[in-house]
């Protein structure tokens, strides 16, 4: 069973512990029916993919879909820093700290028959951080100073130093088929077929892409650590929210993965053919003060007008509940989030009060405050493709105005709304982030950094957030983010409005489901529809990559 | 003939490069570039930077243009940012699947809006004249996407009868070929409807008062009195000259589709050129919104050259010689 390649894995501290035998930890209650293999899961995916060769790719569904293709040595845990077996069964850390060795599972081989060895791991770091590949992370490899591979089945990194993050960046690039890509120059790479028909080694492998359309996958017979049980998954191209919403309603499709408005949240809750996964995601919506702005240079100011806003009523009217009010930069999904961290409660008469003691008085009487001639009327500026946000500062105009502050909604078209916020040409602005797994606020509120769109400059803040980042023991490293958040609270360079939640829905007859803040995929080839229940009669064998017809129905070897 | 084709073509090349220009240098003057959808905390600004040298970005947009002009000119339509691959394949992917949905819409158009154009002109007044009068003031005065929509609830949600999207089924490698055929027309029917019907309502407004308008003529009384069957009458006689405005109307039409078509293919799913481009727009795509703008412009001029020689088929008086005059 796979519990027994279980282990867990604490980064900073390195500690190796097995987490006994028994017990299936990541399997969901309630599952019903007897795991069978068979059947086919349609996704709807809102966008295309761009490719299907990981270092190159910049789409979420393309992630959604070659994640399950390509598989990587560990693989993460929802909280980004406890790891599970991937294609390595285990690792180790050297006496010092600097050197990883990971253990790869004996047997693996490439969707063309190729086995897969430690070369291949060294291959997919070098690709990574060629020049000519643009990856878009390759400052996660900066570290890494050598990767080897001792044997086929051990590869060893090599670090300039200890610090938290060493497995999570070893598993930041995808291992890659050398066998296939070892001789193409990086800068053709982005042309080589294996873009668009990708060769994996992991439990799913490529059948088709047909491009607007759908791209399809099967399960992976010879997949050495067991067959999935589903037979196919389906990528359905469906760009239009209504059309989606209705075919996911009528069965055409079966999981619709971060289904967006939350208004829809209601409506498949209510059917009973679907389950509704519901769980805090890696983004955050804040509303950001230009601090260079003379209305907003008093965080007086700041403070009263985030102590105005009603998020929880945000979060109940807008989200229909499915997230949580904002406290903090560094969201639920990171480790070093703090939650004895508050927020601002809703306060308008504190709100007012604040507002006052900064000099902002309503003496002409016309609802809106001013002060030395100036009235206390500004622009919340936000992206106007994005319905929830426009959404969002219409509910502001009317929650602000209560304490005497009047806004001008600005929804701009996308890019036009980043480069205001870079070139700092805003007064105030509803915006989100979605954050990563590492724990980092240089790169917005760090001074003169391209995305500290507030202006951020607080002299204590700036040496916190340094002072973290090279903190190595974990715990001292979270005192250190914790003061920093407090801060950055303090000072209000943002009202933090919300953390959304990741909404999915899929049909109930899929069980095993593990839906969390990783992404709706985490435990996908775990996935099963019971006997009696599966819908599609689908064959294994349609991939171009499949040896003879004769791959249906291979036993689930080692479940 | 050969000649007026040829004066055409020539006439086209000096449009599709100024339209071309504009729309390059319009893009250009959008605020962001490709690599926006980058920017991210976790993405190192520097990472960004070098994308945008990659790419050439970082050039002034003259040299851009000189740059991707004379790749043009030789044939290269370029690579695009978003989809890594080279649009000449995006195109061919595309473009054979617009052309399909547009054809069969064009025939909707036509097809339906002469019928019944032609039966409102011969029963003038009955009550099958009034209900289609008023059937095709609501079809033309509807978008077409929410037509479309309207389809998707009504025929795929709550009927079940056709499917909602795509071009084909989810099961379709599987289908017998003959069901595969089947399969195809099933996911056709939604979005050539809902791109065709507006345009076969006003076809069916002008059929009707030319046609009309000819069957009052007096050669169609002499036809009468010949003693030929209405249907000739009808048919051969008045419709013929009846349908010489309607083909002007082909090659207006034409714009309109490929219009049409990028939103129908947004909310049917459908893999065409008209739902990249909106794409490519958003991600500032700009050699794919080039390319396309081009490919767009190339299908118009040739459905106006189309339909200016229909024209001299069907009305003897008119050589094209005159015609362009």
């Amino acid at each position: 069973m796979r519990t027994n390649r279980w282990l867990v894995v604490v980064v900073g501290a390195a500690i190796l512990a097995a987490c006994g035998g028994g017990g299936e930890a990541g399997e969901q209650a309630g599952a019903e029916g007897v795991p069978a293999d068979g059947d086919m899961l349609v996704v709807g995916i809102p966008t295309d993919l761009d490719t299907m060769f990981p270092p190159i790719s910049n789409s979420v569904s393309s992630s959604d879909v070659y994640g399950n293709i390509y598989w990587y040595l560990m693989r993460s845990e929802p909280d980004f820093i406890h790891f599970r077996p991937g294609l390595a069964d285990s690792f180790a850390f050297s006496e010092d700290s600097l050197q990883v060795t990971f253990y790869i599972h004996p047997g693996v081989t490439w969707h063309d028959g190729a086995p897969f060895t430690a070369e291949d791991v060294v291959f997919g770091i070098g690709v990574c951080k060629a020049p000519e590949i643009n990856y878009p992370a390759v400052s996660w490899l900066d570290h890494i100073t050598d990767v080897e591979a001792v044997d086929p089945l051990t590869v060893r990194f090599t670090y300039d130093e200890r610090y938290m993050y060493q497995v999570v960046d070893a598993n930041v690039c995808y291992p890659l088929p050398k066998h296939i890509l070892g001789e193409v120059p990086f800068a053709e790479m982005k042309d080589h077929p294996i873009g668009r028909a990708p060769v994996g080694n992991g439990p799913f492998r490529f059948v088709s892409w047909n491009p607007g359309q759908e791209v399809v996958l099967e399960a992976n017979p010879e997949f050495v650590l067991g067959r999935p049980h589903l037979n196919r998954v389906s990528f359905r191209i469906i760009p239009e929210t209504t059309n989606l919403a209705t075919q996911i309603q009528n069965g055409d499709v079966d999981l619709w993965p971060r289904f967006a408005p939350p208004s829809l949240y209601p409506q498949f809750k209510s059917d009973p053919d679907l389950v509704v996964h519901s769980a805090p995601g890696r983004s955050y919506v804040y509303l950001a003060w230009n601090t260079q702005d003379p209305l907003f240079q008093d965080k007086r100011v700041r403070q009263a007008l985030t102590l105005a806003t009603n998020r929880q009523e945000i979060v109940e009217a807008l989200l229909y509940g499915q997230g949580q009010v904002g406290t903090q930069p560094l969201i639920s999904t990171i480790w070093a989030h703090d939650p004895t961290i508050q927020p601002y409660p809703f306060d308008p008469d504190s709100a007012k009060a604040l507002l006052e003691a900064a000099g902002w008085t309503d003496a002409d009487g016309d609802g809106i405050r001013e002060k030395d001639g100036r009235r206390l009327s500004f622009s919340i500026s936000t992206n106007s493709e994005n319905r929830l946000r426009v959404d969002i500062v219409t509910v502001l105009q009317q929650q602000l105005k209560t304490v005497g502050a009047e806004v001008q909604p600005d929804p701009l078209e996308f890019n036009t709304f980043i480069e205001q916020l870079i070139a700092k040409d805003f007064q105030s602005a509803v915006a989100g982030w979605v954050v990563g797994i590492k724990a980092e606020l240089a790169p917005t509120f760090g001074e003169g950094e391209l995305y500290n769109f507030t202006s951020a400059d607080d002299p204590q803040l700036q040496r916190l957030i340094v002072e973290a980042e090279l903190t190595r023991d974990m715990a001292a490293a979270k005192t250190l983010w914790s003061q920093a958040q407090r801060i950055i609270v303090d000072e209000a360079y943002y009202s933090f409005l919300f953390q959304l939640n990741d909404l999915h829905a899929i049909d109930g007859r899929f069980q095993n489901v593990d839906m969390n803040a990783y992404g709706w995929g985490f435990n996908l080839e775990e996935w099963y529809a019971p006997e009696g229940r599966q819908k599609y009669d689908v064959p294994v064998g349609s991939s171009p990559l499949a040896k003879t017809g004769a791959d249906t129905a291979a036993p689930a070897a080692g479940r | 003939m050969t000649g007026f084709i040829l004066k055409r073509t020539l006439l086209a090349i000096p449009v599709l490069l100024g339209a071309s220009t504009l729309i390059f240098f319009l893009m250009h003057a959008a605020p962001g570039d490709p690599t926006s959808m980058y920017i991210r905390p976790d993405i190192d600004p520097a990472v960004i930077e070098q994308m945008r040298k990659n790419l050439g970005l970082d050039q002034p947009v003259h040299i851009q243009y000189v740059k991707w002009l004379s790749s043009f000119a030789q044939g290269d339509f370029g690579y695009s940012f978003s989809q890594k691959r080279p649009i000449i394949d995006i195109i061919k992917d595309t473009l054979p699947n617009t052309l399909l949905l547009s054809t069969v819409a064009l025939v909707i158009i036509f097809a339906l809006g002469i019928l019944i154009g032609t039966i409102q002109a011969v029963r003038q007044y009955s009550w099958v004249d009034n209900v289609a009068t008023v059937g095709a003031f609501f079809f033309y005065s509807m978008p077409s996407f929410w037509f479309g929509l309207m389809l998707i609830l009504h025929l795929s949600y709550k009927l079940q009868w056709l499917p909602a999207s795509q071009m084909t089924s989810v099961n379709f490698e599987f289908l017998p070929a003959s069901e595969q055929w089947v399969d195809r027309i099933k996911h056709l029917i939604m979005p050539a409807m809902a791109l065709g019907i507006g345009g076969a309502a006003s076809i069916a407004r002008y059929m009707r008062s030319g046609m009309l308008e000819q069957i009052r003529q007096d050669y169609v009384r002499t036809a009468r009195a010949k003693g030929l069957s209405e249907r000739i009458v009808i048919f051969k006689h008045a419709m013929r000259n009846a349908l010489i405005p309607i083909i002007t109307l082909l090659g207006l039409t034409l714009p309109f589709l490929v219009g049409g078509a990028v939103l129908i293919e947004t909310i049917f799913a459908w893999p065409g050129m008209g739902r990249l481009i909106v794409q490519a727009i958003f991600q500032r795509d700009y050699p794919v919104v080039l390319a396309i703008a081009f490919v767009s412009s190339i299908m118009v001029i040739l459905g106006n050259l189309l339909a200016d020689i229909l024209y001299s088929v069907v009305d003897p008086r008119v050589g094209v010689e005159e015609s362009e005059a």
